[in-house]
């Protein structure tokens, strides 16, 4: 047994940010399914926002950041987040963030989409490896205590309070309990649940389906980003910077189609608004091979491409055989990030007692029905340190919660049960899963189809309640570790389906072809969710509006 | 493509001495990496084979492993460029002990880090500012993503808590060249005494490098004044 004030499940961004303000006065372990360097952080390519210029205002971003999530954001949240937007970028270049500069030895600044000034601090294209690096220095200066490789099997709620986690140790296969008085949960998103996805191979939303599973309320599950611009075939990431930086998107014609979507803001218009021009010109017989229209950056030069877009052209040459500089790159929409996530204020704080949650894992929400470009990594540090300090001042004033002792067996029998060497896995299931996510849940959705994706889960639910793991030993094995996230996904795919086919309006990321209009007198507020016996109730969840009553949505 | 015969390195602590190879054959598409092959064997050959895989995009640097005797990440190895004759060995990375097939124990590489002063010591008088010349000198190390692949393909180097190989080199490289830390060149101290500056050594690495770290020339221009100066 381990014991320790605060306890943070997850190593990416908004994990060692929480871990790192907590430790200062509690402390602290890090629990986490890969070695901290691996998470999935270190892939986001394109920036942080903050208003730092004279020209810009924090106004300005609260403003894009509303109006960019269709308004179902909480402003009051934004407005903590875009406030404290160029403390945060401070305080990481004092920590060693090697950020791009200006001429001036400023902190250079880029354009993403959906905002009204080039207001993305980066690193070349390398914006979340560096930050997720120097946080891991921290991590080594301040001794912090991880324990790699370890899987949330179940977190520890008793009587309401959250007291600890149960996790399943991959080295050498042991059930081990934790318990703390505070659990900060930063597990990140679920974009797994889809076939076509940016997300790493890890991203299956065990915190968030397991919270769920406690009883925490979830948010706005049904809105999931598609990045307009992801490998056709792989659906690796090519950043929004390569939009940024000056690239077009062109049709099988070889039009600049996003003047027909978007006049203002062409390839910069808010990435649910690019995904779906993308979508539509390839329905209506201009993409090529029906899949895939293409990114044309030859103009930007060679120059350009090798100081801002190193990676860009690396990813496209090694898994598209395409050289940037020479040839446009076929790129398709895939699912990029999860808005919904587990119900927060700003603190961090859920429904459950004790239990915080951070990063894309949570919903606060300042991303809303649409996430902009350069804010995910900002929600990270924002408000993974304000669960950090708040998880510390609430370890300070209590004692660690009672648990029920026999939690961790419990969870070594329900292990051992599924290991049988006879039976189906899991491997068929899971790619059916995220094919049908994919096929009825995507940029377009409508009525039927929904139904219809619904009905076929419970399918493959009643199927999973009979899967095996066809192997012995707990050590390394990922067999079981594809059972396990494979169990996530399900229950986090019928809580983004139900709660899709719920809301019969269109907004942000949510496209329903039955439903194409914004239908705020019917639909501006939350989707909560929470599990009463095996089912999931939904409610409202009232919006915060502090400064800007909703608007028609053009770009 | 014509089917690849996969000898992959299988190992059970509990059962056997020392790994052995296990031949698995796979009929390969173009452009499949080595991680997608691996997958393929363990999707539907044998669910018991253990690697390591994330971010399947060459960044975070979890699937580096031997390929025919050299340290690669498997995810952004095409299957094609490297099988010899239709056969294609992976093993786990040298240097570092294996734990299970394709597993190796990275505890120690991570805290060899620790022997380096692995973060900024921000200079008092910093103000926030950094000429692009600086920013640049410092870009093309802080690009490492700590897979591991330099320590195991060092040669007479064991990955070792406390002993810092290549990869905690390249940490302690990017902080010297940053014009923002205040310990500086003398950081460098450890590298002359590890002999990574020879410019062969580091030829070696950074032509091994996921990342193409500057490990040699472009580096090392930098420190010879430093070099020179201890001996």
């Amino acid at each position: 047994m381990h014991a320790y004030d605060v306890l943070v499940i997850g190593s990416g961004l908004a994990g060692l940010r929480a871990a790192l303000a907590a430790s200062e006065r509690a402390s602290v372990a890090i629990v986490s399914k890969v070695y901290p360097t691996r998470s999935h952080s270190g892939a986001a390519q394109g920036g942080f926002n903050a208003a730092l210029s004279p020209q810009d205002s924090v106004a300005a971003h609260v403003f894009d950041t509303v109006k960019g999530g269709d308004y179902l954001g909480d402003q009051d949240a934004i407005e903590v987040m875009c406030t404290e937007a160029p403390g945060v970028i401070y305080e990481l270049e004092r920590l060693g963030t090697l950020f791009s500069r200006s001429e001036d030895g400023s902190i250079a600044q880029r354009s993403l989409g959906g905002a009204g000034f080039p207001r993305a601090c980066f690193a070349a294209d390398l914006s979340g490896h560096v930050v997720l690096h120097t946080l891991y220095e921290q991590l080594l200066r301040r001794q912090l205590r991880v324990y790699p490789e370890w899987h949330l099997l179940r977190l520890l709620v008793k009587d309401g309070v959250c007291g600890g986690a149960v996790c399943l140790d991959l080295h050498n296969g042991r059930v081990e309990t934790i318990r703390a008085k505070v659990v900060v949960l930063a597990t990140g998103g679920f974009g797994r649940t889809f076939s076509r996805t940016t997300n790493s191979l890890i991203c299956t939303g065990d915190g968030v389906a397991l919270a769920y599973e406690a009883g925490a309320v979830l948010s706005d599950m049904e809105f999931v980003q598609f990045h307009p611009t992801t490998l056709y075939g792989t659906n690796i990431l090519i950043s929004e910077a390569a939009r940024g930086e000056g690239g077009y998107l062109l049709n099988n014609r070889g039009e600049r189609f996003m003047d027909r979507y978007a006049p203002g803001l062409m390839e910069l218009a808010p990435r649910d608004v690019v995904a779906r021009a993308i979508q539509m010109e390839i329905k209506n017989g201009r993409g090529y091979e029906d899949e895939y229209v293409l990114l044309d950056m030859r103009h930007l030069g060679q120059d350009l491409i090798r100081e801002r877009l190193p990676q860009v052209r690396e990813l496209a040459e090694r898994y598209a055989g395409v050289d940037i500089v020479r040839e446009a790159l076929p790129i398709q929409p895939g699912q990029h990030y999860s808005m919904g996530g587990v119900r927060c204020d700003v603190w961090g704080q859920t429904s459950v007692d004790g239990l915080l949650a951070c990063g894309e894992c949570a919903n606060v929400s300042v991303h809303g029905a649409n996430r902009l470009g350069g804010n995910s990594l900002l929600e990270t540090v924002v408000f993974g340190r304000r669960a950090g300090l708040k998880a510390a001042e609430l370890a300070g004033s209590r004692t660690l919660p009672p648990v029920d002792p026999a939690a961790g067996e419990r969870e070594s029998t329900r292990l051992a049960a599924v290991m049988h060497p006879a039976g189906e896995g899991v491997a068929r299931l899971r790619r059916e899963l995220t094919t049908l996510m994919t096929d009825k849940v995507g940029v377009f959705r409508e009525g039927g189809e929904l139904g219809a994706a619904v009905a076929e889960m419970g399918l493959l639910r009643r199927r999973y309640r009979e899967a095996v793991v066809p192997t012995g030993g707990l050590s390394f094995n990922y067999a079981l570790v594809d059972y396990l996230e494979t169990g996530h996904l399900l229950t986090l795919a019928e809580l983004i389906v139900r709660g899709a086919l719920r809301r019969t309006e269109s907004r942000g990321a949510h496209y329903r072809l039955d439903y194409p209009r914004r239908d705020d007198a019917g639909w501006l507020h939350h989707t909560f969710v929470s599990r009463q016996g095996e089912e999931p109730v939904f409610s409202e969840g009232e919006v915060s509006i502090t400064q800007y009553a909703p608007k028609e949505r053009t770009y | 493509m014509a089917a690849v015969t996969f000898s992959v390195a299988r190992y059970a602590p509990e059962r056997d001495d020392a790994p052995r190879l296990e031949d698995f054959r796979l009929a390969v598409r173009p452009a499949q990496t080595v991680l997608e092959a691996l997958q393929e064997i363990r999707g539907s050959l044998d669910p018991t084979l253990a690697f390591r895989s994330a971010c399947r995009s060459g960044i975070c640097g979890d699937c580096a492993l031997m390929v025919n005797g050299i340290p690669r990440l498997a995810c952004e190895t095409l299957v094609r460029d490297v099988a010899v004759g239709e056969r294609l060995q992976i093993e786990p990375l040298h240097h570092f002990r294996p734990l299970r097939d394709l597993v190796v124990d990275c505890e120690p590489f991570f805290d060899s880090l620790r022997a380096v002063v692995p973060w900024l010591v921000t200079r008092p008088d910093h103000d926030g500012r950094m000429t692009r010349e600086a920013a640049r000198e410092v870009e093309a190390t802080n690009a490492c993503i700590l897979c591991g692949i330099c320590d195991a393909q060092w040669e007479g180097h064991e990955v070792r808590r406390n002993a810092p190989g290549p990869g905690a080199m390249v940490k302690a490289y990017r902080l010297a060249l940053d014009s923002r830390d205040a310990l500086g060149r003398a950081r460098l101290r450890l590298a002359v005494e590890l002999n990574l500056l020879s410019p062969e050594n580091a030829r070696t690495l950074q032509a091994l490098c996921p990342k193409v770290v500057p490990f040699g020339d472009e580096v090392f221009p930098a420190l010879r004044p430093f070099a020179v100066q201890q001996e």
